[in-house]
C-alpha cells in the first residue's frame, strides 16, 4: 500500500479510532492476552475427559495435554519414550521399560510401576469402557521388578503393541485415582473450566520432560461453527484452530499473519454390505470400484486438496509396498459396465447411506451417486443426522455407506480394524464381511518382525482386497488441517493416522 | 380461590404431559446414546464398551422403569446427571438461563432505541421519503434469516474491521467490559429481527393515536407539537409496542439456537443442541420440561391477573 502503511496496519489504527468513537467501550479486549497462553479453538465442546474413552477429537486434544502414556510420539510420527525413559522388545511378545525417575503425576506423587499395572488393568477390565480394552487384554501378565521397572507379557506375539501403548487413548494414571477424575502426569494440570465453552490447562510445575512445555497455559475455547472458528483466527481472538475444512484453506492461507498446517490424515472410503442385496455379489463391488471418479470427488468435495488412493489405505510405510500389487483401483467405466454384465446386475438400484451433517459426507455421497449413474445404477440416498447414520451403519441398512476415518497408528496392522474378520459390526467396518485367508494374513504380519516380510503379507492382502473382494472402497486421503498464526512456533501436524494426536505438539509450542 | 387452584391443577397437567411426551420422543429418535458418545469422529467403539456405557448409564432398563424414575425425579425437582459427563443438570440449567435472558433482553432493549424513534419518525412523515426507506429497511430486516445477519456481521466487524472478537463468552463477574463486548454482537443480531417488528407497531400505533379525538383537543388548545407528542402520542402509542415486544421475546426464548451456535454464546440453546447430537436424553429432557414450565408460570401468572382484574372471567 502506498506510503508503506499495510491494510492490517491501517485497519488497526481504524479500529482503534472506532474504539474512541464508542465512548471509551473496551472493545477489542477480547484479544487481550498474556504472551503465554496459547488460545486453541476446539471443533467441540469435550463431551468429558475421561483419558481412556473415545469421545472424539476435540477431546483428545485436551486429554493430550493433560495425560501421558509409557510411549508417544515425536514430531516425525516416531515412537518416543514418553513417561517410559527407555524400553526393549527382547522378543515378539514381551516388553520392558524403566520408568523416568522423577516422574510425578499432577498429586505429586511419583509414577510408579505399580500405577501401570493399575492403569493396564483399569483398561482391560470386564466393566470397562476403555477404547483400547480389547488390544490390553492381550496383555497376559505385567511384571514388576522394582518402582521404575516392568515387563509386559503379551499372550501372543505382535509387532505393534508398542503403537497401542503410544496411543492417547493408553496413559498411565495414579493408583489413587477414583474414576472418573482420573490424577494424569501431563504437561500440563486441569485449570478453569466453563462447562461448554472452555477449558484452561496449566503448565504442570514439575513435568519430566526438560525444557517443555514452553507456554504458561492452553485455553481450549470450544467453536462448533467453523465460519465462527475462521473468523476468530483471522481477528486474531485464537491462536490456532482445528478442523479446517478445504475450501478455507487457501484462504486462511492467503492472509497476513495466518497459515494452514495440514497433512492428508484420514481418508474417504465406502463401505459394502457384503450380505445382502446386490453388492453381496463381489463382481458388483469391484464394478463400483472402478465406476467411481476420485478426481471428480477430490474437485468437488475436496477442492482438489485431497490423494485419491488406489489400494489399501495405509501411509507410507516400511511394512507396505504397493508397487507389489499390479493391478490397482483406477477410474474405468467401461471395465465396470462389463464387470456389471458379468454379475447380471445391470439397472440395479442402491441404497446408500451417509450423512447430511457433514459437508464432506454428503459430497461424497453426491459424486458416487453421479458416478453410479454412469453405468446404470440408480441410488437412492439416506442422509440423516449423524447419530442415526451411525445406528442404521451399526445396522447394515445399507447397500453402500459413506465414511471418513482414521487408523489408530500409521502401521498396515490399522486396517484389521476394517478388514479383520469376527468383530462386532461396526458403521465404519462392511457388513457382514470376513475372509478367513485375510484374517491368517492379518495375524502372520502382526506377528512377523522382519520388515519385507511383512510388506509381502500386505501385499497379498491388497491383491485379494482389489482383486477378490472389495468389501469397501478407498477413495481419498483427506487434509486434516489446523489454521494457525504465524506468531505461533514449532506446531505442526503428525503424520498419516497419528494426526489427531497433534495435541502432543502443543508440548513444544511457543510464541512470539 | 377455585379459579387459581383449578389454573394451578391445569398448569401442573400440562407440565406432566409434556414431560411423558418429551420422555416417548426421545424414545423414538433412532441413535444410541452410549454408541454416541462413544462414536464421535469416525471411529468405532467396541461392543464391550458400548454395552458397559449403556449400562452404566442404566439404558439397559425397561422404558417403564425409566418412565417411573424419571418422574420419581421430577418429584424431587432432580433433572437427572448428563450422559455425558454425569454432572447435575438442573444446576448447569440454571446457570445458563440468565445468559439467553440476558442476550434475549439486550436485544430487546436494542429494538426499542432504534425502533420507537424510527417508527415515530415514520408515522410523523406518512408516506415520504424517510418512511418509505425505513419500510423498506424494515422489511428487509425482517426477512433475512438471524445466522445470516450474525454471519456477515462476524465477516464485516471482527474479520474486517477487527472491531470485536468473532464471538465468545465471558461473565460479567470476571471482566463486566469485556462481558458487554461479546454481548453486543448476538443481542444486535437478534435485534435486527426485532427492530422492524418494533418499528411497524409503532408506527401504525402513531399513526392511530394521532387521530384520536384527545390530541385534537391538546392541539386545539394551543399545546406545543413536541410536547403532544411526548406526553399524548407516545406514552399512549407505546404500551401496545411493548406487549407485541414482550410476546416476541417469549418466543425467542427457544428461539435464539442459531445466534448462541453462530456466536458461540452459552447460554441454554446450545446446550439443547449440543444435548441433541450427543443424544444427552437427560439433559434434553430436562431443557425442554423447564422452557415449559416457564411458559406455563407465564401465562399463569398472566391468567391470574386478568381474572383479578376481570371477575367475568372467573365465572367462566
Amino acid at each position: 500500500m502506498a506510503g508503506g502503511v499495510s491494510r492490517r496496519r491501517f485497519l488497526e489504527t481504524a479500529a482503534a479510532g472506532a474504539a474512541f468513537t464508542l465512548g471509551g467501550l473496551p472493545v477489542g479486549i477480547g484479544r487481550a492476552q498474556t504472551a503465554s497462553t496459547v488460545r486453541f479453538g476446539l471443533s467441540s465442546f469435550p463431551p468429558n475427559l475421561h483419558p481412556y474413552e473415545y469421545t472424539g477429537t476435540a477431546a483428545l486434544s485436551v486429554k493430550l495435554t493433560l495425560h501421558r502414556g509409557l510411549l508417544s510420539y515425536d514430531a516425525n510420527g516416531n515412537l518416543r519414550p514418553e513417561l517410559a525413559e527407555e524400553w526393549s522388545q527382547p522378543d515378539a511378545s514381551t516388553y520392558r521399560f524403566s520408568l523416568r525417575p522423577g516422574a510425578v503425576f499432577h498429586d505429586g506423587s511419583p509414577v510408579e510401576a505399580e500405577d501401570v499395572r493399575w492403569s493396564f488393568e483399569w483398561i482391560a477390565a470386564e466393566e470397562s469402557t476403555a477404547h483400547l480394552r480389547a488390544d490390553f487384554q492381550a496383555i497376559e501378565a505385567i511384571e514388576i521388578e522394582d518402582a521404575q521397572t516392568l515387563t509386559v507379557r503379551l499372550s501372543e506375539p505382535s509387532v505393534t503393541f508398542a503403537q497401542t501403548l503410544a496411543s492417547g487413548y493408553a496413559p498411565v494414571v495414579s493408583r489413587n485415582s477414583v474414576a472418573p477424575d482420573f490424577i494424569g502426569a501431563g504437561p500440563f494440570t486441569l485449570g478453569q473450566v466453563e462447562r461448554g465453552q472452555s477449558i484452561t490447562v496449566e503448565k504442570a510445575p514439575e513435568f519430566v520432560r526438560e525444557g517443555v512445555p514452553v507456554v504458561d497455559r492452553i485455553f481450549f475455547n470450544a467453536m462448533p461453527d467453523e465460519n465462527l472458528r475462521t473468523a476468530a483466527l483471522a481477528s486474531g481472538d485464537v491462536d490456532i484452530i482445528e478442523y479446517v475444512s478445504t475450501h478455507n484453506m487457501q484462504p486462511i492461507e492467503d492472509a497476513d499473519g495466518t497459515h494452514v498446517a495440514s497433512v492428508n490424515g484420514p481418508f474417504m472410503y465406502l463401505v459394502f454390505n457384503t450380505t445382502e442385496g446386490p453388492t453381496a455379489d463381489p463382481r458388483v463391488r469391484r464394478a463400483i470400484g472402478y465406476a467411481i471418479d476420485r478426481d471428480a470427488l477430490n474437485a468437488f468435495g475436496f477442492t482438489g486438496m485431497g490423494n485419491t488412493i488406489d489400494g489399501l489405505p495405509v501411509h507410507p510405510n516400511d511394512a507396505y509396498d504397493p508397487s507389489l500389487v499390479s493391478e490397482r483401483l483406477v477410474y474405468d467405466p467401461e471395465r465396470a459396465r462389463a464387470l456389471l454384465a458379468e454379475a447380471g446386475a445391470e439397472n440395479i438400484t442402491l441404497e446408500l447411506l451417509s450423512t447430511a451433517q457433514y459437508p464432506q459426507h454428503n459430497d461424497t455421497a453426491l459424486v458416487v451417486q453421479q458416478s453410479l449413474a454412469q453405468i446404470g445404477i440408480s441410488v437412492n440416498m439416506n442422509l440423516p443426522d449423524w447419530a442415526t447414520r451411525i445406528s442404521e451403519g451399526n445396522e447394515g441398512r445399507y447397500h453402500i455407506g459413506v465414511n471418513g476415518t482414521s487408523g489408530a497408528y500409521n502401521d498396515p496392522d490399522s486396517i484389521s480394524t476394517w478388514l479383520g474378520g469376527g468383530q462386532s459390526p461396526s458403521y465404519n467396518r462392511p457388513w457382514g464381511y470376513g475372509n478367513p485367508r485375510v484374517d491368517e494374513l492379518l495375524q502372520q504380519a502382526r506377528q512377523e518382525v522382519d520388515t519385507g516380510a511383512r510388506a509381502e503379507l500386505y501385499a497379498e492382502i491388497e491383491r485379494i482386497f482389489i482383486e477378490e473382494d472389495l468389501p469397501l472402497l478407498p477413495l481419498l486421503w483427506r487434509p486434516q488441517a489446523y489454521g494457525v498464526q504465524d506468531s505461533v512456533h514449532d506446531f505442526q501436524p503428525l503424520p498419516g493416522f497419528l494426526v489427531f494426536q497433534t495435541a502432543l505438539a502443543l508440548d513444544g509450542v511457543s510464541l512470539g | 380461590m377455585n379459579y387459581l387452584i383449578g389454573r394451578f391443577l391445569s398448569g401442573m397437567l400440562t407440565i406432566y404431559i409434556v414431560a411423558t411426551l418429551i420422555f416417548l420422543l426421545l424414545y423414538l429418535v433412532p441413535g444410541d446414546p452410549a454408541e454416541i458418545l462413544l462414536s464421535s469422529g469416525g471411529m468405532a467403539p467396541g461392543p464391550e464398551a458400548v454395552a458397559a456405557l449403556r449400562r452404566n448409564l442404566g439404558l439397559d432398563q425397561p422404558a417403564l422403569v425409566r418412565y417411573g424414575q424419571y418422574l420419581a425425579g421430577l418429584f424431587r425437582l432432580d433433572l437427572g446427571v448428563s450422559f455425558q459427563d454425569g454432572a447435575a443438570i438442573g444446576p448447569e440449567i440454571m446457570r445458563r438461563i440468565p445468559r439467553t435472558l440476558e442476550l434475549i433482553g439486550a436485544a430487546g432493549l436494542i429494538a426499542m432505541i432504534v425502533g420507537v424513534p424510527a417508527g415515530l419518525i415514520a408515522a410523523l412523515r406518512r408516506g415520504g421519503v424517510v418512511d418509505n426507506f425505513f419500510s423498506a429497511i424494515a422489511s428487509f430486516g425482517l426477512s433475512v434469516p438471524i445466522f445470516v445477519t450474525g454471519t456477515i456481521m462476524i465477516l464485516f466487524f471482527s474479520q474486517i474491521l477487527r472491531l470485536v472478537p468473532a464471538g465468545g463468552y465471558v461473565s460479567f463477574a470476571q471482566n463486566p467490559g469485556q462481558h458487554l463486548v461479546y454481548l453486543l454482537m448476538p443481542s444486535c443480531a437478534i435485534a435486527i429481527s426485532l427492530i422492524p417488528v418494533v418499528f411497524r407497531m409503532m408506527r401504525t400505533a402513531v399513526l392511530e393515536v394521532m387521530e384520536r379525538e384527545w390530541v385534537r383537543t391538546a392541539r386545539a388548545k394551543g399545546l406545543e407539537e413536541r410536547k403532544v407528542l411526548r406526553r399524548h402520542v407516545v406514552r399512549n402509542a407505546i404500551t401496545p409496542v411493548i406487549s407485541v415486544l414482550a410476546l416476541q421475546m417469549g418466543t425467542l426464548l427457544g428461539g435464539t439456537v442459531l445466534v448462541e451456535y453462530v456466536f458461540n454464546w452459552p447460554g441454554l440453546s446450545g446446550m439443547l443442541v449440543q444435548s441433541v447430537e450427543q443424544r444427552d436424553y437427560p439433559a434434553v429432557q430436562a431443557i425442554v420440561l423447564v422452557v415449559c414450565v416457564l411458559f406455563v408460570l407465564i401465562n399463569f401468572c398472566i391468567e391470574t391477573l386478568y381474572g383479578l382484574l376481570d371477575p367475568r372471567i372467573r365465572e367462566r
